[in-house]
């Protein structure tokens, strides 16, 4: 797989480069600053862009927007964003757009290699990865009576991994469970929460996450 | 009930208006007024001799230095004021204040656009006209009535021997002692309360244009200390950037190569090692970065040791050799403290990037509740505040204790930082 890299700091970038590469994909890119970063997705067009929010010159959220920037200028392009911090409004503005095909992680994801590259394989793939910090941040702030509480201990634990992006299949596997008892509380979960939607893959997460963040 | 109650209430009241010849009050009213009077007569005398020839005298230079002496005897002579006030009841705060600034003329600039300045001069210029009327006002009203009172006492001394009440003249001793008993307790109390009057009132007028201090003391207080919350806020932003750029960063890189090593452990020991020892060296890496960041928000040392062994071990980090003589005879304020280490090591910093020193030295003693410290160096001098030195954000730092801050660097002849911290006692 063909990846764009864009992270400042030297010994984070050289990681990134080494994980990747040691995993057998293929880094035509490694940036330290935004405009870079959209220069080399409109001269790469990358399968996928790993991009550091936090990029200079302003050292803010730079890297979020030169993201967004490139999606525009070649739409579709699948980014993955690091953070060293969770914040729930960088998410929430990688998802506007409903076209897919983003991922928003903690640094600290990258310490399990593998679990690393499955996420970065599933965003590019059009998929969605949200952190499970960032989930749990969103199932925090709850109301009193909150549907959620009709739930049980395991669709709520379904609807955590659903949030995070994670396919049907993915979280059987994770659950150590079947495909169809995964199915079951699926139905379950959006029976109880008046999600009517039978929308598989992205949609499904981004009406999840809709469902957390508004009310 | 309340006509009962009445009485008890009226009753002090009067008492109260009859019996005020009897306390104090009206002699401190005269010692007030009188004192008004001599006052003003001179404040006239300097304000022409003092300011206004100052202005004259500035095409000739002379007149700026004159100006700040007469701007501090204008500080001085209003307190007095302030002071003469309290006689009338009137309590005014006394002035502290100091006018800032690095060369004579900011001091003078700093002294003239005070507001006080220019109220305690108007005071000054206003007190020979306001002194006059009421000295005028007070010492007839007490001459008039002590002078009923004591009508049968200086009777005599008059050339025609009769006195004129009115329209009517008394000539018989008798006559004079019941004018005394009967006119003289109401005139006289009246007489107090006149003075009590002219005294009040040139004392509020007073304090109309002495006061506001503390007002402009808290607006001090506020500027100094958003100083100190910017100087925090930039303070806080560093130690944040530090950590992510530094730690926070390395043990993300630690954590991924551990990942990698434990991955590849069982198909490729070899590679694995290697990234063990990367990771090795990353977790010794952020140990380091970590302690230099804990020593830059507060060093161990100072709290465990004082100033004198923390400023030590800071001067032989320093790449310039410092000499170090710091003699205190307790330990300060941990607030004192932890300014005199930071702007020392800011300045050693500067020393060490900016001047191309060869020698450097480094004096701290107590001099009147004053912590003042010294770095002194024989590089190239020529600092500028606002060029990045840092100068600027130790200003907020000093000047939030109420201290003060000084740095001379003429260029090519070295640089002189001193600072003066108040640390009580």
């Amino acid at each position: 797989m063909r990846i764009v890299i864009a992270e400042d700091l030297v010994l984070l970038r050289d990681g990134l480069v080494r994980l990747l590469t040691a995993h057998g994909h293929d880094v035509v890119a490694a940036v330290g600053d935004g405009p870079a970063l959209v220069a080399a997705v409109v001269e790469h067009r990358p399968e996928i862009a790993i991009v550091d929010v936090r990029l200079p010159p302003s050292q803010r959220d730079e890297g979020l927007r030169a993201a967004l920037e490139a999606r525009q200028l070649v739409p579709g392009t699948p980014v993955l964003v690091l953070s060293q911090y969770v914040e729930e409004s960088y998410a929430a503005e990688l998802l506007a757009d409903g076209a897919g095909a983003v991922g928003y992680l903690l640094k600290d994801r990258v310490a399990d290699p593998s679990d690393f590259v499955d996420q970065v394989i599933r965003v590019a793939e059009g998929g969605t990865a949200i952190d499970q910090e960032v989930v749990r941040q969103l199932l925090a702030r709850r109301r009193a009576d909150d549907p959620l509480d009709q739930l049980t201990p395991r669709e709520r634990e379904v609807l955590e991994l659903m949030a995070q992006g994670l396919s049907n299949a993915a979280i059987a596997k994770r659950l150590v469970v079947t495909d169809g008892a995964i199915e079951k509380h699926v139905t379950n979960i959006f029976g109880k929460l008046g999600l009517h939607t039978s929308a598989g893959g992205n949609l499904r997460v981004l009406a999840v996450l809709a469902w957390l963040r508004v009310d | 009930m309340c006509a009962a109650a009445a009485p008890v209430i009226l009753h002090p009241v009067l008492r109260r208006i009859a019996t005020l010849p009897l306390t104090a009050t009206p002699w401190l009213d005269l010692a007030y007024i009188s004192l008004g009077l001599a006052s003003g007569i001179f404040a006239l005398t300097f304000v022409f001799v003092g300011p206004f020839l100052s202005i004259m005298l500035i095409i000739t230079l002379i007149g700026i230095p004159k100006l700040l002496l007469d701007v501090w005897i204008t500080q001085w002579w209003a307190n007095g004021e302030r002071l003469r006030a309290g006689l009338a009841g009137v309590p005014i705060p006394l002035s502290r204040r100091r006018w800032r600034g690095e060369t004579l003329f900011q001091r003078v600039r700093s002294a003239l656009t005070d507001p006080m300045t220019w109220r305690e001069l108007v005071w000054l210029i206003l007190l020979f006209g306001v002194g006059t009327a009421s000295f005028v006002v007070g010492v007839t009203a007490a001459s008039v009535g002590l002078g009923f009172l004591t009508l049968p006492l200086w009777a005599w001394s008059l050339p025609d021997d009769g006195v004129q009440i009115g329209v009517t003249t008394i000539h018989s001793v008798w006559a004079m002692i019941a004018v005394a008993i009967v006119l003289g307790p109401p005139l006289t109390i009246l007489a107090a309360w006149v003075l009590r009057g002219s005294a009040l009132a040139q004392a509020k007028l007073a304090q109309a244009l002495l006061e506001g201090e503390e007002q402009e003391r808290i607006t001090e207080l506020q500027v100094s200390r958003a100083g100190a919350v910017d100087a925090a806020a930039v303070e806080l932003r560093r130690i944040e950037r530090d950590l992510h750029d530094g730690a926070q960063a390395r043990l993300v890189a630690l954590a991924m190569e551990i990942g990698m090593a434990r991955e590849q452990l069982a198909s490729d020991p070899e590679g694995a090692a290697e990234l063990l020892a990367g990771a090795h060296e990353d977790a010794k890496t952020a140990l380091v970065e970590l302690r230099e960041l804990a020593r830059g928000i507060h060093p161990a040392i100072l709290t465990d040791r004082g100033l004198d062994a923390a400023v030590s071990a800071l001067a032989a980090r320093c790449p310039v050799p410092c000499t170090v003589a710091i003699a205190l005879p307790r330990r300060l304020p941990a607030a004192v403290e932890s300014a005199a280490y930071f702007t020392i090591a800011e300045a050693l910093t500067n020393v060490a990037k900016h001047s191309g020193a060869r020698r450097c030295a480094i004096t701290g003693a107590i001099e009147h509740d004053n912590l003042v410290i010294e770095v002194t160096d024989d590089g190239r001098g020529g600092v500028r505040e606002g060029g990045g030195s840092g100068i600027a954000g130790l200003r907020g730092r000093v000047e939030a204790l109420d201290g003060r801050l000084l740095v001379v660097g003429p260029e090519g002849a070295g640089t002189l930082l001193r600072a003066e911290l108040p640390c009580g006692s």
